[in-house]
């Protein structure tokens, strides 16, 4: 038996990534179509009746005449005339059960493409909840195909679909007549088969919007929830990244007193275990603020937002629409800019390219976590506003807010308001799938702990070796650091720096952090521990509690300022140079980020000074 | 009237949608979305500083606009909400 | 000076080696796999297990990348903004 390829297609909000993860569970591939920015999702699964499946999950779409790239993909995937793509052998249609209104017409509109053809009717135990009563037997003489109820969420809530996939292959249905009214047909099927009280789910969505979209309420509740979030990240990570840390300490140890001493010892302990190991200790925070995003994403919160802040992004030349991505891949502004691809007037495009650096980047997090859990005191204001959190917060909206002024400022001369469609369906709130979740977070935990694996563990190494040799001549005072090519550099850049209050240890930690933004963590870890001689028992002291006692609050507050601004990312300048095809916009990207850098971090120091 | 110049929660039937140029790919997508003559509409919400856009809710599905997209919507009020 | 000294001396230049070869290898991703070319000359030459040439010839032919710098986000697979639900 051959394998079948099956494409899952339906409006976006259907629950059609419920199904597909519930059909594919771990066994997927994400990557993307060839020579576009739209996310390919291909899965595999063996029917009961084992029967191979290879599942392509195709980008929700409204309608067959496409109004953006990743609809005119799952047009031409469907049709057959994707370069690339097989044609899919059978087609599966996900509606939304509650919302057959505004879905059956997609799938109407899906018999034209000539394959076979089946109906998942998505979701039917929440429209059984709202009372709905649907003929299944008469919808599915009506529609001219299979229909099979569904339920994404449930354990078992492909049962049936697996059963019809197992069975003799569904018959191709023939293509309506030219010029269907659609909309007429759809009501009158309808009318015919789904008979219903008023529906329950939808008074949730009026009471909860009276207050969400509400103009004063709304902006409230965000903020709120957003505090609350860099509050979270904070708070419920703090025992897990203590727990890392101390095992981290403990490993380190174990390995110091285990090894001979030299230097081996030095490269494992102060290295790779100091340097890749910190980074590492930020893994629980990471998956804190990937899980809020998660949670709101898939709570339908998210566009809701997108709604309130419209007009704060179109001041800033963006639509509201690209508030989504622009939260969703904070990870990293690298999916940012190559989705600029979209945008059609070029010096639109040029300003989000230019502006992405600042609004994104998970990188960040270690630094920031590493310098405001160091410097900032653990307190609380007002008894429930935690300083710290609230700092936190306050760095992701001083990047924001620079991006949307610099925005502004970009676009003075050019002040045309172009029309931008927004036009954003705002779904219906559904509470988060737990399994979705984790298969989320493992997903990022399983990046991320790739990441240290390859991109920080080499890089502290590399470091390492830059800060143990040469050895100091003898008779030399001073930690061995100090004489190293890493310290000579160090020296040399401190002119640079100074005045921003960083000393050299800073500077050398600057560079790998152009690789990388968090193995500044890594980076200073080890060139403390390598500066602090060479009783290697002493090398496991933590790093956020050793800094307060190198440094002063307004060099950490300095280096926080830096952060911000600056363009420690080559991937990002990279990405920037190979999306733009021009070495000069980079230079202006990397030019105008340095000098705010420079500059925000400057006043910071000196400012803080006066304290 | 106009969509964009409907009140806050008052019902409405559609009317047409116009076009506002000679191929207008949002006035196609707005009668592929629903609004359609004879649907049930209404005005949910306006976004802070401007009331710009809207959220409307169409049938049981809600959606953002934007004025000048709801300014292709022509409608006619059925009756006042409480 | 003793011969363990040296050992661990060597190990570790071997290892920073080794790392500076991967960045390398990142940075000039042709000459990488001029080279990667070379080492499965080499490799057939010595008579080497054939897992380990079909290794080194895989890394020389080009990769269908997606074009990421393997930031954080997105680990050398999909490049795509915010897949959220049903997008």
């Amino acid at each position: 038996m051959t394998t079948l390829n099956i494409a899952l297609v339906g409006n976006p909000n259907c629950g059609k990534t419920a199904l597909f993860n519930l059909l594919t569970g771990s066994r997927q591939k994400v990557a993307n179509y060839a020579g576009a920015t739209v996310e390919r999702k291909e899965g595999w699964f063996t029917t009961p009746g084992g029967r191979r499946i290879r599942l392509l999950d195709l980008p929700g779409a409204y309608s067959l005449n496409a109004t953006s790239p990743d609809e005119a993909v799952t047009r031409d995937v469907c049709a057959g005339t994707y370069r690339g793509e097989a044609a899919p052998d059978l087609l599966v249609c996900v509606a939304d059960a509650t919302n057959l209104r505004l879905h059956l017409r997609f799938v109407l509109e899906m018999r034209a493409m000539g394959r076979p053809l089946v109906l998942a009717l998505n979701m039917i135990d929440a429209a059984r909840r709202n009372g709905m009563e649907i003929d299944l037997p008469r919808l599915q003489a009506e529609l001219g195909m299979v229909v099979i109820p569904t339920i994404g969420v449930r354990r078992d809530g492909a049962r049936e679909l697996l059963a019809e996939l197992d069975g003799t292959p569904p018959p191709v249905p023939a293509p309506l007549p030219e010029g269907t009214d659609l909309h007429a047909l759809v009501r009158q099927i309808l009318s015919d088969c789904v008979t219903q009280s008023s529906p329950l789910s939808d008074r949730i969505e009026e009471r909860l919007d009276r207050w969400v979209l509400h103009p004063v309420w709304g902006p409230v509740i965000l903020i709120v929830l957003l505090f609350f979030m860099f509050q979270a990240v904070f708070a419920w990570a703090q025992p897990l990244m203590d727990a890392i840390d101390a095992g981290m300490g403990m490993l380190g140890q174990k390995i110091g007193t285990l090894m001979p001493d030299g230097v081996l010892r030095s490269l494992i302990v102060d290295g790779v275990i100091a340097g890749a190991g910190s980074v590492v200790t930020f893994l629980p925070q990471i998956l804190i603020l990937f899980a809020w995003i998660l949670v709101l994403e898939e709570s339908g919160y998210l566009p809701r937002a997108a709604f309130l802040l419209d007009r704060l992004m179109s001041f800033a030349g963006l639509s509201g629409r690209s508030f989504i991505p622009l939260l969703s891949s904070f990870a990293c502004a690298v999916p940012g800019i190559m989705s600029t691809r979209t945008i059609q007037n070029p010096r639109d495009r040029l300003v989000t390219v230019l502006i992405a650096p600042l609004m994104t980047c998970s990188a960040r997090l270690p630094v920031y976590t590493l310098l405001i859990g160091a410097f900032i005191p653990h307190r609380n204001i007002a008894h429930f506003l935690n300083l710290q959190g609230l700092v936190l917060f306050g760095l992701y909206a001083v990047a924001i807010a620079s991006a949307l002024v610099v925005a502004r400022v970009l676009r003075w001369r050019n002040a045309d308001r172009q029309e931008a469609t927004l036009l954003m369906e705002l779904p219906a709130y559904r509470v988060p799938n737990p399994r979705d979740l984790a298969l989320g977070l493992w997903e990022r935990a399983r990046i991320f702990l790739l990441r240290v694996g390859t991109t920080i563990v080499s890089l502290t190494v590399m470091l390492w070796g830059l800060s143990s040799f040469p050895a100091p001549p003898a008779g030399a005072q001073g930690p061995a650091i100090d004489w190293s090519f890493a310290g000579r550099i160090g020296h040399l850049m401190l002119p640079v720096f100074a005045p921003l209050g960083f000393n050299w240890q800073i500077c050398v930690a600057l560079i790998p952090g152009l690789a990388a933004r968090e193995v500044a963590v890594g980076a200073l870890a080890t060139v403390y521990s390598l500066g602090s001689g060479t009783d290697t028992d002493q090398a496991a002291l933590q790093l956020g509690q050793m800094l307060p006692t190198h440094w002063g609050v307004p060099t950490a507050l300095s280096l926080l300022a830096w952060y911000v601004y600056a363009p420690q990312c080559v991937a990002t300048l990279a990405v920037i140079r190979r999306e733009t095809a021009s070495w000069r916009v980079v230079a202006i990207a990397a030019g105008y980020l340095f000098a705010l850098a420079y500059a925000a971090s400057f006043l910071t120091y000196h400012i803080a000074r006066m304290f | 009237m106009r969509l964009s110049d409907l009140p806050r929660g008052t019902d409405a039937i559609i009317d047409h949608v116009d076009d506002h140029a000679e191929t207008d790919p949002v006035a196609r997508r707005l009668r592929e979305l629903g609004f359609v003559p004879g649907e049930p509409v209404r005005v949910v919400a306006t976004a802070p500083l401007g009331g710009d856009p809207l959220a409307v809710r169409i049938g049981f599905t809600r959606f953002a606009l934007r004025r000048t997209e709801a300014d292709r919507v022509v409608i006619h009020p059925v009756k006042e909400l409480a | 000076m003793g011969p363990h000294h040296i050992i661990q001396t060597v190990l570790a230049c071997a290892m920073v080696l080794a790392c500076g070869l991967y960045w390398a290898g990142r940075l000039f991703p042709a000459a990488s796999r001029r080279g990667w070319s070379s080492m499965t000359a080499i490799l057939r030459g010595l008579h080497a297990p054939v897992g380990m040439i079909h290794y080194a010839d895989r890394r020389s032919r080009p990769r269908n990348r997606t074009g990421c710098g393997g930031c954080s986000g997105c680990a050398d697979r999909s490049c795509t903004p915010g897949a959220g639900p049903d997008r």
